[in-house]
């Protein structure tokens, strides 16, 4: 730093006017008013993934053409990506910031083909070796698959139990396979169950009791939630009436199910009632489904409506069934005309019967699919409290310290990444108690970076014709460049991705570069403002007071 | 992510602790012109903020040699600088004229028409900030119609158009003439090692945000000066020979409204002025796009 000369005398002074030194012994940041600080917003897309994706951080290495890396940073938080890409109701999408610019990101396509380039390549990150410690891990869906995985990463001996005999759970024998193929679902849980002892065929309470279990260092139950809730209408249980799940299973088993030129109804309105719906019509049935209020009380995601009411499928709204009698071999399905009355605890209007309205329709086959409850009563000394949450005092002692329970038992939303998300934390959470310290999970920054804080001026709009085909051409691409390209669209939302706008843009060159970022040369910044407002991402913002 | 270079001239040379205003845009537009032209360089500035801000006696912000002349002499004394240059075998040296528009547009025009008629081997760049501002913010040639300054008041706000400056160095058939904003910064930079590696006298128009004396908010100049560009009120071209035209950046076109209502000096502009300024600037962003569509290098 060049320092600052006075003169005392005029004898001291040079004959000509010349400079003898530099300017830096004048610290302007003196005059700030304000500050530029770093905001900590998240972006949306990753305050709003249930699985605790960071997608920001993977569609920058996308960008970058880091795919390995990208594999990488997803498949920590989440090692289903082929299967998620497919069947995830993509919440992240939801508020993504390019909405209101021009379309939001294909995020789940994106992750899709990040799955499959995992599967093309046989990707396998390398395995530790494994510790001292055994779990045990009880049904292996989502979310007893996500435990085991990272069970398995952090050293843990894991062994999978499960009543059927595939691997997957719901992924295996509910969501149909038009939805999630086959062959995806088995190459990533090959990969998934790389090192863990699966167990197929092993039912709690059927083939072992918890107690069985006691040499295991720790158990995790994720049983599901697979009990088909009753209709309570009277000749459910006539034959031709059957559960959705149950229906679904029968085919993702394999079995040869003919519905051709059968009428066929099935009540509900949740993703199940879709699938259900979706597979009858593609086994050849003239499919209607019956739904006590309107579509805009359905519980299924607008994604799966919208795809079920691209195919020929007969949607009832208001209608109600009440009875359901045989007559011969086919079904007489007697119906309540409904109309929507006050809105219940969960905000939807509670549907009202309209009397005198009753009306019959002749079926030959009856799927319900009106909600899922899961089932406890088999894991010996587990129930449930009246909300939901579990009461563990019926459990043997020496097991009930060690007993972790995730997924569609607890009372969470379910689906697919909520489920892994689960599973993931309890992996977590196990291997602490394992290691016996405490578990203390991540602090959540609940600040989301909103359109407002972006600077759209550094971005470019799609065009009109690319941005009308652009959702169905990601989910139809199997090019991996073409998730870089949409990567590439990222605005990358509070978080920084080293434009270089505040460094080049300071006019007191006040902006230092270190590695990976930025920092303010706080000697020097006037606090003018511009490296906030011409941060791209809003990352920057500026702070009030004259912090040093 | 960046390509980002090891080494930058003005951030190896601690170009801090200038007494500029906060928000300057003639700052950011000296230390980028001074990165890419390098420590071989003189630098000669008239009485100007640049001049101002440069430092305090006796000190200097500068890296390289900053030559303070009188207003009007900017470039006489360049052009001495060049022959003293020549004569002393450093002709690989840069000459680097940096003056203002008041400098440019007013007193030293009579000059600056001297070296251009002689094509002395000169970049003379002027960093437009529209007004004398270091002086308290007096209308210059340079000030646009319909702009607030303490000589044109609310009461009586500039009525003549801004200078065409570019028009008349234009016609002295200058070798290199361009048009450049700091919201920009690849252009300009390209701008600059372009004028660099050309003989004779080169003329950069660099458009300068100032906070204090156009009232706009300090953290707004990079977005006024984008505005500027985006509305066609400061297009982006490069001149060659004084013929030959390319525009370099396609702007947006967006309403010259957007671009007046973040700055307070035009505040008082009345409806009538700023539509006439509207239908102005699209007749020249016109005439530069027939220009350029005629011209043989624009599809560089």
């Amino acid at each position: 730093m060049s320092k600052f000369v006075a003169f005392k005398t005029l004898a001291e002074m040079p004959e000509l006017p010349v400079s003898e030194a530099r300017m830096s012994w004048n610290k302007t940041g003196s005059w700030r008013s304000s500050t530029p600080a770093h905001r900590g917003k998240l972006p949306p897309c990753n305050f709003n993934c249930p699985a605790g994706e960071d997608i920001r951080g993977y569609l920058d290495l996308m960008k970058r053409g880091k795919v390995a890396e990208a594999f990488n940073l997803l498949t920590e938080k989440n090692p289903l990506p082929a299967v998620c890409g497919r069947v995830c109701y993509h919440p992240c999408q939801t508020d993504c910031n390019r909405q209101s610019f021009d379309t939001e990101l294909q995020i789940r396509s994106v992750e899709r083909l990040i799955g499959d380039w995992g599967i093309s390549k046989a990707y396998r990150p390398e395995l530790p070796p494994v510790g001292p410690h055994k779990v045990a891990v009880i049904g292996a869906g989502p979310a007893g698959l996500a435990a085991a995985h990272y069970l398995r990463q952090r050293r843990v001996s894991v062994t999978l139990f499960d009543e059927n005999e595939k691997p997957g759970g719901i992924l295996e024998y509910g969501i149909p396979s038009y939805r999630l193929d086959k062959d995806t679902l088995k190459a990533e849980l090959d990969r998934v169950l790389d090192g863990v002892e699966f167990k197929p065929q092993k039912r709690l309470g059927r083939d072992m009791e918890l107690r069985d279990l006691a040499g295991y260092d720790a158990i995790f139950l994720a049983t599901g939630a697979h009990k088909s809730k009753k209709m309570f209408v009277s000749g459910e249980d006539t034959k031709g009436v059957e559960s959705g799940l149950g229906f679904l299973k029968r085919i993702n088993s394999g079995e040869n199910i003919d519905l051709n030129g059968k009428q066929v109804a099935v009540v509900g309105g949740g993703n199940t009632a879709c699938d259900v719906a979706r597979s009858a019509c593609r086994l050849g049935g003239q499919v209607t489904v019956l739904y006590r209020r309107t579509e805009n009380e359905m519980p299924a995601f607008a994604e799966e409506i919208e795809e079920m009411k691209a195919e020929p499928i007969d949607l009832e709204f208001l209608v109600a069934p009440f009875k359901i009698e045989s007559t011969g071999n086919r079904l007489k399905l007697s119906c309540h005309r409904m109309e929507l009355g006050e809105p219940d605890e969960d905000g939807r209007r509670r549907p009202v019967v309209v009397e005198g309205n009753d009306f019959d329709m002749t079926v030959d086959q009856v799927f319900a699919a009106i909600g899922e409850d899961p089932d406890i009563s088999f894991a010996g000394g587990l129930v449930y409290n009246a909300d939901w949450t579990l009461d563990l005092s019926g459990v043997e002692d020496n097991l009930r310290d060690k007993l972790f329970i995730g997924g569609d038992i607890l009372p969470q939303p379910r689906t697919v990444p909520h489920a892994v998300a689960s599973g993931r934390m309890a992996a977590e959470q196990i291997d602490a108690f394992l290691k016996g310290v405490p578990f203390e999970p991540a602090a959540r920054v609940t600040e989301v970076a909103g359109a407002e804080d972006v600077n759209f001026a550094y971005f470019s709009r799609l065009n009109a014709a690319r941005r009308a085909h652009l959702r169905d051409e990601l989910k139809s691409s199997s090019d991996i460049s073409a998730a870089a390209d949409e990567a590439n669209r990222c605005l990358s939302c509070g978080v920084c991705f080293e434009c270089d706008n505040c460094y080049n843009f300071c006019p007191d060159l006040a902006v230092v570069r270190t590695p990976g970022g930025y920092r303010a040369n706080l000697d020097y910044c006037k606090g003018c403002g511009i490296c906030a407002k011409e941060c791209p991402s809003g990352t920057l913002g500026m702070q009030g007071g004259r912090a040093v | 992510m960046n390509d980002r270079p090891d080494y930058e001239f003005c951030a190896s040379h601690d170009l801090y602790g200038h007494t500029a205003c906060p928000g300057c845009g003639e700052k950011i537009l000296f230390r980028h012109v001074l990165d890419v032209l390098g420590p071989e360089t003189i630098v000669v500035a008239p009485a100007g903020c640049g001049a101002v801000t440069d430092g305090v006696f006796p000190h200097s912000l500068s890296p390289v040699p900053y030559l303070h002349v009188p207003f009007g002499a900017t470039p006489s004394a360049a052009a001495g600088v060049r022959a003293g240059l020549e004569k002393s075998g450093r002709s690989h040296v840069t000459v680097l004229a940096w003056a203002g528009d008041g400098a440019t547009f007013d007193i030293g025009m009579g000059a600056l028409s001297a070296i251009a008629e002689r094509n002395e081997n000169v970049l003379y760049v002027c960093y437009d900030n529209e007004a004398y501002m270091n002086t308290g913010m007096q209308r210059s040639s340079a000030t646009p119609t319909g702009s607030w300054t303490t000589t044109t008041p609310a009461s009586r706000l500039k009525e003549e158009p801004k200078k065409d400056i570019d028009a008349i160095m234009a016609a002295h058939r200058i070798p290199y003439l361009a048009t450049a904003s700091p919201a920009f910064l690849d252009d300009l930079k390209a701008k600059v090692k372009r004028a660099r590696e050309i003989k004779g006298l080169r003329f950069l128009h660099l458009y300068s945000p100032c906070p204090p004396g156009w009232k706009s908010d300090p953290s707004d100049s990079i977005a006024i000066a984008r505005m500027a560009v985006e509305s066609n009120v400061f297009p982006l071209y490069e001149l060659y020979d004084g013929r030959r035209l390319r525009i370099t950046y396609r702007s947006a076109s967006v309403p010259v409204a957007e671009y007046l209502k973040l700055q307070g000096r035009f505040r008082f502009i009345s409806d009538e002025d700023a539509e006439k300024m509207q239908s102005e600037v699209e007749k020249n962003y016109a005439e530069l796009m027939s220009r350029h569509e005629k011209s043989e290098i624009s599809k560089i």
